[in-house]
């Protein structure tokens, strides 16, 4: 049973660490499944239903707050992710004098690079759980060059995939 | 005219800004672009409570702090237009819905976990999430990668290998992911310093 407050700020930790809604699942990955607060399919699982509910994608952890701690889970992670982009807010006034230095580029270049890195080893960390075959390989490429060249929106590669899984992995 | 009675009939409030985000967080199936699709028409062509330029602004200053970038965009414009209750309402009008649609798709999966074929279809579904993830990391790597070529070749090279060596050392488990994360910031920053012109 996880102890909230650590719930929280291992979230929060991640969250203040991140560039977008997706580069926080590294650091929470490897913290929850240390503490075997989540399984590896939790995270697939959270990761889609971000994908397929309304509003920004970042509300994964919501979900997975929600699989792996209930409803307490699901408002921490909330707060947990809302916290660190509300920056923004106090920043507005300096913005200019700030983005426009080299070392605050760099810096957010430095971890968009990392952060993009990470999340791929995650990705690939539970597409080895669930058993790398041909298969895979087939949805992968296709996937890959649909959604590249814009031939397919997101929300109809999600309903195609699920079509093949339900046909290849039943 | 036309202007001043659209604003006379929507003025820019904290209660107005709540509505108005309660529609675009309702409609915004497909993740951030959705967002920010419905919320430039929403509030730069149509109410106008916003200039353009105060849009890209906004969006600028999302990439620089941390998280996900559309609350830091909702967060910022609602503040711009109607101050910190514009801040908090517009916040509460894109979260509430879709955070009761997270947790109550959440919800409903858990209850149909069991079910056979449930399992297959997210096992497809995660290879196309994995394939559109490394899609969007090669569109915001590219530019960078393009950028780091006019700053020399050790920049360039960074830029390069941050990447591979974070997903190497994320994959092997053994360094803490903020450690990876703060080192390739670490690297970058103090490459950007050292290669950018000084000016007084």
């Amino acid at each position: 049973m996880p102890d909230p407050l650590t719930y929280f700020l291992l979230i929060l930790k991640a969250s203040f660490l991140s560039s977008g809604g997706l580069a926080n699942l590294p650091s929470i990955h490897q913290d929850f499944v240390e503490r075997h607060w989540a399984q590896e399919g939790q995270f697939a699982e959270a990761l889609l239903i971000g994908q397929l509910a309304p509003g920004p994608t970042g509300l994964w952890v919501v979900a997975l707050g929600y699989l792996t701690y209930g409803f307490a889970g699901a408002a921490l992670a909330v707060v947990a992710i809302t916290l660190p982009p509300l920056l923004a807010l106090p920043l507005d006034r300096v913005y200019r004098r700030l983005a426009d230095q080299p070392v605050v580029q760099g810096l957010i270049a430095g971890l968009i690079l990392a952060a993009a890195g990470s999340v791929m080893a995650v990705v690939v960390g539970v597409l080895h759980a669930y058993g790398f075959d041909v298969a895979t390989a087939v949805i992968l490429v296709l996937s890959v060059v649909l959604v590249g060249t814009r031939r397919l929106s997101r929300g109809a590669l999600l309903v195609l995939s699920a079509a093949a899984g339900i046909a290849i992995y039943r | 005219m036309r202007r001043a009675s659209r604003q006379r009939e929507h003025p820019a409030t904290a209660s107005n800004l709540f509505r108005l985000w309660i529609g675009i967080g309702m409609k915004s199936v497909g993740g951030g672009q959705a967002v920010q699709f419905y919320a430039f028409e929403a509030l730069v062509t149509e109410r106008r409570w916003l200039t353009h330029e105060d849009w890209v602004k906004s969006w600028g200053l999302s990439q620089v702090v941390p998280g996900i970038n559309v609350i830091a965009v909702c967060g910022v414009t609602g503040l711009r237009i109607a101050g910190l209750a514009g801040a908090l309402a517009s916040l509460a009008g894109l979260l509430l819905p879709s955070v009761i649609a997270t947790v109550a798709i959440a919800a409903v999966y858990a209850r149909i976990a069991h079910l056979p074929g449930v399992a297959a279809a997210l096992h497809g579904m995660f290879i196309a999430v994995a394939g559109t993830a490394l899609v969007l990391n090669w569109r915001v790597g590219r530019p960078l990668v393009a950028a780091a070529t006019e700053r020399g070749i050790p920049v360039a090279v960074a830029t390069v290998v941050i990447p591979i060596v974070a997903g190497v050392l994320v994959y092997s488990g053994r360094v803490p992911v903020f450690m990876v994360l703060l080192g390739g910031a670490a690297i970058l920053a103090l490459g950007w310093a050292v290669t950018s012109p000084r000016h007084a």
